[in-house]
């Protein structure tokens, strides 16, 4: 073939994986809004509904009155509300709700009173809490398709792509974060994309110049991407340390003061504190105000084999036994596998000199090709990082698996590595040649639906209400309970019990338990909520609800005791495993 | 980078042939996890197969609120909030096959106390229902908790003057002017992370009440239990509660007990008949220590119960 159809067989190529990863990341971003008002509102969101409301006002108010928005007095009362979080994903919430959303509810108390936007956005096409939602769900749409192409780079093909993307998306724990309003997805995307822009940056000044600001917007999520700066550091240093030490190449004093970490020291928190109005006023007071509300984080409960942790130290093994439980054991085994290969290869090939570097190193160009690139070290390092940082000791209990998605990613990628290869090694056997043409070649595309099984068994079956669903590993919901892991802690699992309540099947007031207030203010103005469900203490007349986590226990006993009974009249069960009660 | 390291066509087609398996395996158990498998005809089938005679347990904890809405002898408060299993010479314990978590808890929540034996057992679709029995157990002489019996006790606080105590709907309180100095209540309360029915006693700072049941009768030992209600939302409390327990004028025991301890038990030889039975609860401070120190508004609900047996078995 000759170079110039060699060429333009790429590019056809490209082409077709570029149609591949759009069609993927639309149909992501369709089942994610599809799917989204069947999952109920987290009592984180409430609050960030609340924020983006206001935040949103702030938005509004640059193209209504500029002078308004530019008034410190004015910005501050308006970010005021929860600054223990970056603004960027409430702020998009409210600029996306002031474009798409819907009006609140004809007779619910936000539309009496007519404040805050009553005629909603300027297209009524979705519900204000999807609306908000939206920014969040393009953002892990988004992240599919970075990680399509960035298996596709990895694996050499269409296969490890769709394993990475589809992969992550169809993980149950990941597909119901990435519904929210929330951080823990869109972050756990912006961490992907600093790694993939920083690879990139040590060999294009290009690239060196966005990693700063990636990195700012990374950090303007969620503080879990702060740690993206000393890992990057700590990857950059080995790279260097086996340039020197492993193959005797001369380092540079440009190498010591790289662009990319120069566009990080400099664009970074440029980036962070122009996306952040709270800060503007008193950037280090607020920032210092931000770092010790996160540091004293400790009192958050959480179930683990049968015991209730209300205060650090989880068991070491928390995360962990987490992750096996909730991530399909043939992706682990995958990813295992392709991290063992992966640091394998990688030995192998820094102790071969691959020649002379393609240029000299430079500030700009601090690692051009011949320089080790340590990338199977780096996606290990990312992988393991949040799962170790949540094992130490003296780490506040923070919840969830949500938050070490950020290994999630990487974790794919690993699998990505060695998925396709498994494939190439065992079809050089000299009976499966003929395996390598015609509709064979397809076989490894196909038996992804195999390998990709277990993950949207898994998802299917625990939507809407994933954030309880575990893997068959372990015996699925039910046996995570007799294993008395987490069964669910964000007072959401609710939905079916609003529709009885608003059938007048269930009688008003209601006990809210662990159903955020504002959670309940934003069904309300969505016409969601029951109109006689006013909140109140359990009372015989009324309804109540509870959220079963092992340490809520005393709350059902007050409900048995405040409404005489102990007979739960409703429940919304995750293959048989109840997740709330209404009495 | 080059694919320095490569694997050979055998030994990747075992590791593909083992993730086919794995895999093959995972949605093998992915279809028996992810379903329902209670439905209504499974809970009619308990339903007439339950003794309502019998208490019932529910044995496998994340089972109990269903067991609850279906089955009206698996929400008795007295079965929902068993001390034990020790006052019961048979019983019924419903589990999902073979996961007895709950039933576990409450077997080692009467330490001392003879093993139930399960003497019967049946399937009912997933579900599996047992009777048990207490082979040469000691027999339930009475209860404090016994409402036909006792009421609640009659509740006073000697050590102060000026203070009045009355009978309320669901217990006593006593008050010095218009302060509340300690209240007595007979209720289902948490404690230990399971249901609990008992006499639930909230004093002020450094108070000590006595509650007298005049008619109690007496086998050869008081059989117990003491335990912190409402723990959950602390750190740790720290402060402990003594008990003093005493036969008209004769003391029994005294003990003492911390929230650490969970559900504790505790006993006492006796002699045989009916006498007043009296018992003292004094708490250093009611309060709890959280992350901003000492709150001293906080209520240390002690919840106890008390019951005697004679028989073999007994102290």
């Amino acid at each position: 073939m000759s170079a110039g159809r060699r060429h333009l067989e790429r590019a056809r190529t490209d082409r077709r994986l570029g149609i591949v990863g759009a069609v993927l990341g639309l149909l992501t971003l369709m089942v994610l809004v599809g799917t989204a008002p069947k999952v109920g509102y987290v009592r984180d969101e409430g609050i960030y509904f609340e924020a983006s409301r206001h935040y949103g006002t702030w938005a509004s108010l640059w193209v209504r009155a500029p002078d308004k928005a530019a008034d410190p007095k004015i910005r501050d009362r308006l970010f005021r509300i929860n600054n223990e979080h970056p603004a960027l994903m409430k702020l998009a919430g409210g600029v996306s709700a002031n474009l798409l959303a819907r009006p609140p509810a004809p007779g619910s108390a936000d539309e009496r009173r007519a404040t805050d936007r009553p005629a909603g956005g300027r297209l009524h096409v979705l519900e204000e809490g999807t609306a908000m939602r939206l920014p969040a769900m393009i953002v892990a749409a988004l992240g599919v398709v970075l990680l399509f192409f960035a298996g596709v780079r990895r694996g050499e093909g269409l296969t490890g792509g769709l394993l990475a993307g589809l992969g992550f998306i169809l993980l149950p724990r990941v597909f119901f974060h990435a519904h929210l309003h929330a951080f823990d997805v869109p972050v756990a995307v912006a961490v992907l994309a600093v790694w993939l822009v920083y690879q990139r940056s040590l060999d294009d000044p290009r690239f060196a110049l966005l990693l700063g600001p990636t990195l700012g917007l990374a950090v303007s999520i969620k503080h879990n991407a702060v740690f993206m700066l000393p890992l990057l550091g700590l990857h950059y240093l080995a790279c260097l340390a086996v340039a020197r030490l492993v193959r005797g190449q001369r380092l540079r004093v440009g190498q010591c003061l790289p662009a990319p970490f120069l566009s990080i020291a400099v664009l970074t928190p440029l980036t962070v504190l122009a996306a952040w109005p709270w800060l503007w006023r008193a950037p280090l007071e607020r920032l210092w105000g931000y770092y010790t509300f996160h540091r004293e984080h400790a009192y958050y409960n959480m179930a683990f084999l049968g015991v209730n942790y209300n205060e650090p130290p989880m068991p070491v093994a928390y995360p962990w036994v987490m992750t096996f439980a909730t991530v399909p054991l043939v992706l682990l085994a995958l990813v295992l596998l392709g991290g063992a290969w992966g640091l394998r290869r990688e030995l192998a090939d820094v102790r071969t000199s691959p020649g002379s570097p393609a240029a000299e190193p430079s500030w700009l160009r601090p690692l051009p090709w011949g320089y080790a690139e340590l990338e199977e070290t780096g996606l290990v390092m990312l992988t393991v990082f949040p799962l170790v940082l949540i094992s130490l000791p003296s780490i506040p209990i923070f919840g969830g698996t949500k938050h070490w998605l950020t290994a999630y990613p990487f974790m794919l990628l690993l699998a990505a590595g060695i998925y396709p290869r498994l494939f190439q090694w065992a079809l050089a056997h000299d009976r499966l040649q003929r395996l390598r043409h015609g509709v064979w070649r397809h076989l490894p595309v196909v038996a992804l639906a195999l390998v990709l099984g277990p993950a949207l068994a898994a998802t299917v079956d625990g939507h809407p209400y994933n954030l309880s669903q575990y893997t068959a590993a372990v015996g699925g919901p039910r046996g995570a309970a007799s294993l008395g892991l987490n069964r669910g802690y964000w007072g959401h699992a609710v939905l079916p019990l609003l529709e009885a309540g608003r059938t007048d099947a269930a009688p008003g007031p209601v006990y809210l338990h662990d159903l955020h207030p504002l959670c309940m203010r934003q069904y309300q103005r969505e016409g969601r909520w029951p109109e006689h469900w006013r909140s109140s203490r359990p009372r015989p007349q009324g309804s109540a609800l509870m959220f079963y986590e092992q340490h809520m226990l005393d709350d059902e006993v007050d409900i048995w005791r405040g409404m005489e009974t102990t007979t739960p009249a409703e429940l919304i069960t995750l293959d048989d495993v109840p997740l709330t009660a209404r009495y | 980078m080059t694919d320095a390291v490569s694997m050979g066509p055998r030994r990747a087609l075992a590791l593909l042939a083992s993730l086919g398996v794995l895999a093959l395996a995972e949605l093998g158990a992915g279809s028996i996890a992810y379903r329902e498998t209670l439905d209504a005809a499974v809970w009619g089938r308990v339903q007439t197969s339950v003794d309502p005679a019998l208490p019932l347990v529910v044995g496998t904890g994340w089972l109990d609120p269903l067991a609850r809405r279906e089955l009206p002898e698996a929400a008795r408060p007295r079965t929902l909030g068993a001390p034990d299993l020790r006052s019961w010479p048979r019983f019924a314990v419903l589990t999902y096959g073979r996961q007895r978590d709950a039933f576990e808890h409450l077997v080692a929540d009467g330490p001392g106390s003879p093993a139930p034996a399960e003497v019967s057992s049946q399937s009912i679709g997933p579900l599996r229902l047992g009777i048990y029995e207490h082979a040469g157990a000691p027999a339930l002489v009475d209860d404090l908790l016994d409402p036909a019996a006792h009421g609640v006790p009659e509740l006073s606080m000697p050590a102060r003057d000026g203070v009045r105590c009355r009978r309320t709907d669901d217990g006593a309180v006593c008050k010095h002017g218009g302060l509340e100095l300690g209240r007595v209540t007979s209720t289902l309360a948490e404690v230990g992370e399971r249901p609990r029915r008992c006499l639930e006693a909230v004093m002020a700072d450094g108070q000590r009440v006595v509650l007298t049941a005049p008619d109690f009768v007496f086998g050869d030992e008081l059989y117990g239990h003491v335990g912190f209600a409402g723990m959950n939302a602390r750190l740790r409390s720290d402060a402990p509660v003594t008990v003093t327990l005493r036969r008209g004028a004769r003391t029994l025991g005294t003990f003492t007990f911390t929230d650490d301890q969970g559900w504790a038990a505790l006993r006492a030889q006796t002699d045989p008949g009916r006498a007043p039975l009296i018992v003292e609860l004094q708490s250093a401070v009611r309060g709890t220590w959280g992350r901003e120190g000492y709150d001293a508004g906080q209520p240390h609900p002690v919840c106890f119960e008390l019951r005697s047996f004679a028989g073999e078995g007994a102290a």
